[in-house]
């Protein structure tokens, strides 16, 4: 059997990892500190994550 | 919606519980892990392991050096699971699920985690801060 994936984004702050999770329908295993001082959180997401299309995104605004 | 999933070490399964602290109040806790699950896939059952994560030297990233490089299935095991469903008009969670999780050592392999990806916005404003 094939270990599940993992995919990862970086975010500003820990909140914005459960945004992602409740906008996009993910599921959010873990949040992690990264030492980066502008990127400072990273949202670690069960399964392959990607942000939908941002020139799509934009059109529906 | 989501729901919000509490992974607890059950009754007797901590042996170090001493060490298990939360580090901004250093309250003793049994909470192993939490997911926030935006999707609309069953809540975990028993069997279900929780991933546990890794920083292995030679893999930081120098950019996110504080995150994990490497994880692999867990040694906790999901047990038995309950799942409140809010009696509220409106809430932030679909429900709240507690999974209770036994101590079950496996032998499994560390995995490389993929790259941390980063969108074009934050890309642009670390770019800006930094220059």
């Amino acid at each position: 059997m094939s270990e599940p994936k993992e995919s990862r984004h970086a975010a500003t702050d820990r909140d914005k990892c459960q945004e992602m999770a409740d906008k996009y329908g993910w599921e959010l295993l873990r949040v992690e500190p990264t030492d980066n001082d502008i990127l400072q959180v990273d949202c670690v997401f069960e399964g392959e994550t990607q942000f939908p299309n941002y020139h799509e995104e934009s059109e529906d605004d | 919606m989501t729901k919000y999933i509490i992974f607890k070490a059950d009754k007797g399964q901590l042996e170090n519980w001493e060490k298990m602290l939360l580090a901004h109040s250093g309250a003793c806790t049994n909470i192993l892990a939490e997911h926030y699950d935006g999707s609309k896939k069953p809540m975990p059952q028993p069997g279900y392991r929780l991933k546990e994560f890794h920083r292995v030297e030679e893999y930081i990233d120098p950019r996110f050096p504080g995150a994990s490089t490497h994880c692999r299935t867990g040694d906790w095991e999901v047990t038995r699971v309950e799942e409140y469903i809010p009696d509220l008009p409106i809430s932030d969670f679909e429900s709240v699920v507690i999974c209770y999780c036994q101590y079950a050592p496996i032998d499994s392999p560390l995995r490389e985690l993929p790259r941390i990806q980063v969108n074009q916005e934050l890309r642009k404003a670390e770019v800006v801060q930094l220059s």
